[in-house]
């Protein structure tokens, strides 16, 4: 309970700085199931999921002294998270100029922007069950760098602003990537659906 | 204001973008799914995607045994606590 506490205490910068040990393991407790969690909704099996949440404490660590707090230590350590992810795996590169799914969507409209294409699928209570059953699948047939940033988003419910500082992109290029990776789910969900 | 279109509408509901949004914004983009069960459905869509997501992940918690053993293993590379008193601060 007390590590909860100082996780908010206005002195935990200065602390993280100092290297106080109860201050990095406060950290950690706080951030370490986040941290793997967010290494596996981005793809990685749980093996490597815990390799990479072991170098990013360690680059953590590391860098302590130079932690300023002008922004959360969250935003930090998830920082550094998705540069061991980069380093980690070749699909992190920034989301491309264009995406298949961009023409999927385009092509469900008509020229003035009316639906050609309406959203198919069960009614709502049954599309959430339908979905909690294939998301799984779905997730992994999206991109890496969307998938991390839909994780962030919907699981560990983060704002987009901090989202923007941890992946080191605008607010547009963000709404993209979060835009990409919705609608490649929900036509993942829908083919899923129809072929049922 | 102008009209939105169904486009305009699901594109932002995708992109987040009502997050930073005007209250005037927000509120044009609500009367259009009052208006519009095509949008409204997609709406009710992607928010079912994220709730979905939430759960799929909240089912899957990290293995108590592996979890500690990694957490004594981040712990126990912390630098020894002398190193950091004689570590000269600039």
């Amino acid at each position: 309970m007390s590590q909860t506490l100082l996780i908010d205490k206005p002195d935990l910068p200065a602390r993280i700085r100092d290297r106080d040990p109860e201050a990095l393991t406060a950290v950690v407790d706080a951030y370490l199931d986040q941290i793997v969690r967010a290494a596996r909704g981005a793809g990685l099996d749980p093996a490597q999921a815990e390799e990479v949440a072991q170098n990013t404490f360690a680059t953590f660590i590391e860098t302590a002294p130079r932690f300023e707090g002008r922004s959360h230590v969250r935003t930090w350590v998830f920082g550094i998270l998705y540069r061991k992810l980069q380093e980690a795996r070749r699909g992190f590169a920034k989301d491309r100029r264009m995406d298949d799914i961009d023409d999927a969507f385009e092509s469900r409209f008509t020229e003035t922007g009316s639906w050609s294409q309406p959203p198919r699928g069960p009614d709502d209570q049954l599309f959430a069950k339908e979905a909690r059953k294939e998301i799984g699948d779905c997730l992994e047939a999206a991109p890496e760098n969307q998938r991390l940033a839909f994780t962030f988003r919907e699981v560990e419910g983060l704002s987009t602003r901090e989202i923007c500082k941890i992946l080191d992109v605008s607010a547009t290029n963000l709404g993209v990537m979060l835009y990409r990776v919705r609608n490649r789910l929900r036509d993942c969900l829908e083919t899923k659906w129809e072929a049922s | 204001m102008a009209i939105q279109t169904c486009k305009e509408v699901s594109r932002k509901i995708a992109s987040d973008e009502l997050c930073g949004a005007s209250w005037s914004q927000r509120m044009a983009v609500k009367l259009h799914l009052l208006m519009c069960r095509h949008c409204r459905r997609y709406a009710n869509q992607i928010d079912q995607i994220g709730e979905a997501a939430k759960d799929f992940f909240g089912d899957q918690p990290a293995d108590p045994e592996s979890r500690k053993r990694l957490r004594s293993a981040i712990v126990e590379s912390f630098p020894p606590d002398d190193q950091n008193d004689s570590d000269p601060r600039v």
